[in-house]
């Protein structure tokens, strides 16, 4: 059976006065049925990019995308339509998500009416109040007939949710879906997705910069890091987090926040990171991009050689890093 | 306790506080409705110590760290209280200065480092203009002075000066923004610093330089600061002292190791047991559940016992005051002495409002 | 079912009530509602219950106001104000129809423009500019003398077909930034349909605008109406407050010292109305926002 979802050599390019700007290059990766896969990067990796292009909003400049086998880019008509249900983006900011003169009720029934995944009034409403619970807005009845501007940022972010389970999604992308809400309510925000997770079989593709958040959701998945368009890392969680292997990966992992003061205070004074900056994406350094910031750093070869993602061990390719001088350590 | 030793000298007993805050209540109308912002908040700055005001969206910080220089809104009004700083140059009451005076102190006694570091910066100007326009505006028209001591800045916060004073603002990176705002804030060697979110909009990577930046200005110029940020885990970084905010008040005053061993508040508690960090593999994060009240319709007695798993009778008839539980300790809780209970991922479930 | 449709009864009850209230805030809005109710009801509902009386009187030329004629008369002996009650039903009703046409196109074209973007964008920005760029005013006139404008239909179909591009062009650029917002994205991806997402999504979004925008439209259908009657390119032999003026001109009303308020009674007709109009718009901004609606 295939995956769910696969990434193979994508990339996306567009085009500016100093020639083609080069977003993301040669993405590849799988979500299997039900899977988690978190991309974690800072401003500028590519990481929105990537999930446009899962989302089918954006199309891939070389590669496919392929979503249950099939290679998306050919969806037309009513295939297209079924692909847009199956797959729902779940955006950032809860301030702009929701139609503002919308009430809860109305936005949750446009789809259900539309797609007549209910037979009458009764049942719609029946079926609404049921994805009001779902997503932990209880009593459902408080909420229906609220303006998005009467709830909080998290309320939002769980009607937004609620909205993307009317059609039944196999698939969702979670662009910084948590990034914005207070800390008190984003666990409870993220504990709730687990569940859909779990309880409905949804697959993640959930997109963060925040590498401490992306190691909780996925933690039972895999995670990519992104850099400047591409994947420096790729693996199961735990590996991913606790053994990660590229300098930039250890330098995301040294900057998690800690809950106390003394390890706060005795992690290493000087870190390894060469300048604090990410590079523009106009100007991507020569090789491997990550080079001017590296402790790693090997001249003559960091700096010519694009690294390739490869298996970290002889037996297992589950883990895999693009630094060569990681891996012949 | 050599852990401590980058830290300032604890609370001193004589009382010989930098800026001392009483009884503050702000309020913002809203047509007319009345939002309360800020319900009588006391505190004290020490010299030399590093203070976090902690609290989510509505808790009251921002418009506190506003007030501390009055910068607030002219929809804001301080219903009560009084803020004292005690400098080099006397003591000052700050809700009785003059326009004049406050621009004063603003700059010479109490700088400020803002939220938005794109914002704060008029897009027109290069970096050096704006040190000599912040200069200017105090009487310091020695440009070549100036120069040099912009220049000194730039070192101190790890900038190329060559580089980055002749250039414009959108031509430098976020974390080098706020490294410049930082430098302008020294500009004229105040007594204390205050920090709006100062890591807030940065990758993760910068957030790292600046707090690392931060530390270090703190050992070299003996400065004192107030962070305020919704983050707990930039208190452990970086604070002494770290002041939690709930709904517009101060529920817990406390030294930062205090606060992470042992907090006393349930809200804080909660606040701890979210923090995603490297310890907590693959193990459930603590929610705590609802939202924060609405600042026009208060909860009746404690604002948090809605929410708390701890909540009683007496919780929802009266407020609780802040009161010290130890030296340099203080909670607003009635329960504080079971809020250790409270820690795991589930203390908090089966509430739900 | 009932418990289902009461409830539904008394939401719609309730939106009126919420609606009144909001209507009454805004002091100015509602004294604007109230005098735009007024000059309906002088306009439609007056000639059928007031005592008006147009016939001439040689005898009776440029009186004063007086107990029997509250305005005066005119240059033949007529009741000046049995021809304002008489006169505003033209005048508004035009303008109201130039506003609907010239507001319908550029809601349709306009959304459709920044909805579909591409070639069709094109043309009708296009076709827009041009228009845009013709001197609106010096165009009517030419258009009204080659145009047998016998009715006030096509007089409003002329006004409103020259009027919408400036309308057209701010309904795109809102259409434009609304559909990049993150709503109408989630309901492309929930695959709602075109019609969904400008109808439901986007257009209310943009009520307010269209009122306002609606009013402007029918206060200068109004002006441009009366300047076409005053000019004489609309031959128009029924009472109406343009028709008032420009016969008060043309039969050299000025130079009479009774004849003040033969000419001054449209002038002020004109202008209260449209000062009614203006801030009768300030609470349809309340009426129209949600924020608004559900506050306490």
């Amino acid at each position: 059976m295939s995956p769910l979802v696969e990434f193979r050599s994508v990339e996306r390019t567009y085009p500016s006065r100093q020639g083609p700007l080069h977003v993301i290059r040669d993405v590849s990766f799988t979500i299997e049925r039900g899977g988690i896969l978190a991309v974690v990067g800072e401003s500028g990796c590519g990481k929105t990019t990537t999930g446009k292009i899962a989302a089918g909003l954006v199309d891939p400049s070389r590669g496919t995308v392929l979503f249950d086998g099939e290679n998306i880019s050919g969806f037309k008509g009513p295939e297209l339509s079924r692909f847009r249900r199956r797959v729902q983006l779940i955006h950032q900011d809860p301030y702009s998500s929701l139609n503002p003169v919308r009430t809860v009720y109305q936005t949750l029934a446009a789809p259900l009416k539309r797609f007549r995944l209910v037979k009458n009034r009764t049942e719609l409403l029946h079926k609404v109040r049921e994805l009001l619970l779902t997503v932990d807005l209880t009593p459902p009845d408080d909420y229906l007939y609220k303006y998005p501007h009467q709830l909080s940022g998290g309320q939002r972010q769980r009607v937004a949710v609620a909205r993307a389970l009317t059609v039944n999604p196999d698939f969702i992308i979670a662009d910084e879906s948590v990034s914005m809400v207070d800390v008190s309510i984003r666990s409870s925000l993220l504990n709730m997705l687990l569940r859909l997770n779990q309880e409905l079989g949804v697959a993640f593709l959930f997109i963060t910069h925040d590498l401490s958040v992306a190691r909780y959701f996925s933690w039972r998945g895999k995670t990519a890091v992104m850099y400047l368009g591409r994947i420096v890392e790729y693996g199961p969680t735990p590996e991913v987090t606790r053994l990660s292997a590229h300098p930039y990966s250890r330098a995301l992992v040294a900057s998690l926040p800690v809950s106390d003061p003394r390890v706060a205070r005795l992690r290493a004074q000087d870190d390894e990171v060469g300048s604090p900056d990410v590079p523009s994406i106009q100007n991507i350094p020569p090789g491997c991009a990550f080079h001017p910031r590296c402790p790693l750093y090997m001249a003559g070869s960091c700096d010519r050689d694009v690294p390739e993602l490869m298996g970290m061990r002889e037996s297992e390719s589950l883990h895999q890093v693009a630094c060569p001088v990681v891996l012949t350590r | 306790m050599s852990i401590r030793s980058d830290s300032a000298p604890p609370a001193s007993v004589d009382g010989a506080t930098l800026m001392s805050v009483r009884d503050l209540s702000v309020v913002y109308r809203v047509g007319n409705r009345l939002v309360r912002a800020l319900s009588n908040v006391s505190f004290d700055v020490m010299p030399g110590r590093a203070l976090a005001l902690i609290g989510e969206s509505g808790s009251g910080k921002s418009t506190l760290g506003s007030a501390l220089t009055r910068l607030l809104p002219r929809t804001a009004e301080i219903t009560s209280g009084s803020i004292t700083f005690n400098g080099k140059e006397g003591r000052v009451q700050l809700l009785d200065l003059s326009s004049e005076e406050l621009r004063r102190f603003r700059w010479r006694d109490c700088a400020v480092v803002s939220q938005m570091a794109m914002n704060a910066f008029n897009p027109v100007m290069t970096i050096q203009d704006h040190f000599e326009d912040t200069a200017a505006a105090h009487g310091l028209r020695d440009k070549a002075k100036i120069h040099d001591k912009a220049y000194e800045l730039m070192e101190t916060v790890h900038l190329d000066a060559k580089r980055v004073l002749p250039s414009y603002p959108h031509q430098l990176s976020g974390g080098m923004r706020q490294r410049v705002l930082i430098a302008l804030s020294l500009l004229l060697s105040p007594e204390l610093v205050i920090l709006d979110e100062p890591t807030t909009a940065l990758d993760a990577l910068s957030q790292r330089a600046i707090i690392k930046l931060l530390r270090r200005l703190r050992q070299q110029l003996g400065l004192t600061m107030i962070f305020i940020s919704h983050d707990l885990s930039l208190a452990a970084e970086l604070a002494d002292d770290v002041a939690t905010m709930y709904a517009g008040q101060i529920v817990e005053y406390t030294d930062v190791f205090s606060l992470f061993d042992k907090p006393k508040h349930p809200y804080s508690v909660g606040l701890i047991g979210a923090i995603p960090d490297l310890s907590a593999d693959g193990a459930s994060l603590v929610s705590i559940p609802g939202s924060p009240p609405d600042l026009v319709s208060l909860p009746s007695g404690c604002r948090f016992h809605p929410r708390c798993p701890l909540s009683d009778d007496k919780c929802e008839r009266e407020l609780p005051l802040l009161v010290e539980t130890e030296p340099g300790q203080k909670v607003a809780c009635f329960h504080w002495k079971d809020a250790q209970t409270l820690k795991g991922s589930d203390a908090f479930e089966g509430r739900n409002s | 079912m009932t418990t289902r449709a009461q409830a539904m009864l008394a939401n719609s009850w309730n939106s009126i009530g919420i609606t009144w209230k909001l209507l009454r805030r805004n002091r100015a809005g509602f004294i604007g509602f109230w005098a735009v109710v007024f000059f309906l009801l002088l306009a439609y509902v007056g000639p059928l219950v007031l005592p008006v009386n147009m016939t001439e009187n040689v005898a009776q030329i440029y009186q004063p106001p007086s107990w029997h004629h509250l305005l005066g008369t005119d240059n033949e002996g007529r009741d000046i104000l049995s021809e304002i009650v008489l006169g505003g039903g033209g005048l508004i009703g035009v303008s109201f129809l130039a506003a609907a046409i010239s507001t319908f196109i550029s809601i349709t074209f306009g959304a459709l423009a920044a909805f579909v973007g591409g070639r069709t964008d094109y043309v009708i920005l296009g076709i827009t500019d041009i228009i845009l760029t013709i001197p609106q005013f010096p165009l009517l006139a030419v258009l009204a003398g080659f145009v047998r404008l016998s009715n006030g239909a096509e007089l409003a179909a002329l006004l409103g077909l020259l009027s919408w591009p400036t309308l057209l062009r701010a309904v795109r650029a809102e259409v434009l930034s609304l559909r990049e917002q993150d709503f109408v994205q989630s309901a492309r991806g929930l695959d709602l349909g075109t019609t969904h997402i400008i109808f439901r999504e986007i257009l209310p979004n943009m009520f307010t605008y269209i009122a306002i925008n609606f009013i402007i439209g029918m206060t200068g259908a109004m002006y441009a109406q009366v300047a076409l009657i005053f000019l004489g390119m609309v031959p128009l032999a029924q009472a109406n407050w343009g028709v008032m003026l420009s016969l008060a001109w043309t039969q050299g009303a000025a130079f009479y010292s009774g004849s003040l308020s033969y000419i001054l009674s449209p002038v002020i007709a004109i202008a209260l109305f449209q000062l009614a109009l203006i801030t009768f718009n300030r609470s349809l901004e309340e009426i129209f926002n949600p924020r608004l609606r559900t506050e306490g």
